[in-house]
């Protein structure tokens, strides 16, 4: 017969148990040390994990369906070929390096004197939630580079999400495409300038995620909206750093089911699939 | 069991887990699933274990998992990890292993596709019901209970479709694990 196990062993299991029970039920605001803790675990995991993620988000890469204007790009690039008329693809090239060029001088002019203001570091993204109601993902930089809870990252000119949580050797990025955001955009040509992200007549509205990279919004049915144009960030709650970048691209403007007198539904869509990123750039305030 | 091996079928199951998903994730209507395979592990551990060995390393391996995982609240607040639901779902999970693996064939991969379902099931529906109580004072975005349960018993259906093909050289490595010997050496019903 197996000895029986003594007092305090016995206790044993039921108190971790009764610690697991109340761990859990921890307000958020009590729970900071399980982020510590993760961030430590996240970052032992990296070594693997960080050239895993690379490779993952490569691969799926590859198989993503390109977006609409790049497609019309591979088309036009396709018969050049077949003319081979080399001097045109050229020229698309140098029209598609003027429009990022313009798109970022916008940038640069909404920052205004704030631009030198900024550092721009890359990062990297190393581990995405292992649940799936977890819509964060881990980045490879944390507060001993600068990062700080509410900065914005960005690819390029577009809008990808903002730290939720810095650590001290990684941090959480929350998506704008994750459940329950709601960003407040602009809606303007493409090639748009500052003066229309400002205008007081430029169509706004306000961008739901309804489901997966996806937002849709009700805007008046008065209001001038094409297929194709851009939803630039006009949100108080964004650091002004990010106003004006690119939320997405209007996929789809159609009467709404409800009132199809009063509104119409427009839908948004990221220019990349927000999810797959394997790298971002983030936007640190320089330290004075 | 030899707990460093353990440690590195850990380390190298959470990293494809939290890594790896972009290739392996597949959309539904209820959002993207990926599979567990931490719930691989705990079930080939489980199949195999003594009772207090599988609670304690389930207990691990749901803890890791609460680790990994950062939930999104509210637009401006700070992102939530918790310690916890994994943990318990994972107690659960291991309490169902241990009743379930008298009644299977433990060496067929089946057994494990099918154990993964059913301890998933009990892990699943005990993290749903914590953190649908938490959703009381700190809801989560975009979190809903019964959507959730629809995903996450895709994603078990997927994780176990993975998992029986894991399983095959998985079940072969289980020597390494250094199980009791009444368990491990028995001939293999499968793969001979």
């Amino acid at each position: 017969m197996p000895p029986t196990p003594s007092f305090p062993r016995r206790l044993l299991t039921p108190a971790l148990l009764l610690l697991a029970v109340i761990l859990a039920f921890l307000p958020a605001r009590m729970s900071g040390y399980a982020s510590f803790i993760g961030d430590k675990l996240t970052f032992a995991l990296a070594p693997l994990g960080h050239p895993l993620s690379y490779l993952g988000g490569s691969i799926r890469g590859q198989f993503e369906p390109p977006p609409p204007d790049a497609r019309a790009l591979i088309a036009q690039w396709e018969n050049a070929q077949e003319a081979a008329a080399l001097i045109r693809s050229l020229q698309e090239e140098v029209a598609q390096l003027r429009l990022e060029n313009r798109l970022l001088r916008n940038i640069h002019e909404q920052l205004g004197p704030d631009a030198g203001t900024y550092r721009l570091p890359n990062a990297h993204v190393i581990a995405r939630g292992a649940d799936p109601a977890a819509a964060i993902l881990r980045l490879n930089r944390g507060s001993k580079d600068g990062v700080i809870d509410g900065i914005a990252a960005t690819d390029g000119a577009n809008l990808v999400g903002r730290i939720s949580r810095a650590e001290r050797m990684t941090a959480a990025l929350k998506l704008i495409s994750a459940p329950g955001t709601r960003l407040d955009v602009v809606l303007t040509p493409q090639l748009g300038t500052v003066e229309q992200m400002t205008a007081a007549d430029a169509p706004r509205c306000q961008l739901d995620v309804t489901k997966d990279n996806q937002f849709t919004a009700m805007v008046p049915v008065e209001q001038n909206i094409v297929v194709d144009s851009f939803a630039r960030l006009v949100d108080r709650d964004w650091p002004p750093s990010v106003q004006g970048m690119i939320v997405g691209r209007v996929t789809s403007v159609e009467p709404a089911p409800d009132d199809p007198l009063t509104w119409k539904r427009i839908t948004v869509e990221p220019r990349v699939t927000l999810r797959y990123l394997t790298k971002v750039t983030l936007m640190i305030p320089r330290q004075e | 069991m030899n707990w460093a091996v353990f440690g590195i079928f850990t380390y190298v199951f959470l990293v494809l887990q939290t890594s790896l998903t972009p290739v392996l994730e597949l959309p539904t209507r209820y959002g993207v699933v990926g599979p567990q395979f931490v719930l691989l592990l705990g079930v080939i551990v489980g199949m195999f274990a003594h009772p207090r060995i599988t609670c304690i390393a389930w207990a691990i391996l749901g803890l890791l998992v609460d680790l990994t995982s950062t939930y999104a609240l509210g637009p401006t607040e700070p992102s939530l990890t918790l310690v916890g639901p994994h943990v318990l779902g994972y107690l659960a999970a291991a309490y169902v292993m241990i009743q379930l693996r008298t009644m299977v064939f433990k060496q067929h991969p089946f057994s494990t596709g099918f154990a993964i379902i059913v301890c998933g099931v009990a892990a699943e529906l005990v993290i749903v019901l914590i953190l649908s109580i938490r959703g009381m004072y700190d809801p989560i975005a975009g979190f809903s209970a019964l959507p959730q349960l629809a995903l996450r018993g895709i994603g078990l259906l997927y994780s176990a479709v993975v998992g029986v093909i894991l399983a095959v050289p998985m079940l072969k490595l289980t020597l390494l694990f250094n199980f009791p010997a009444n368990t491990t050496h028995r001939p293999a019903r499968w793969g001979k």
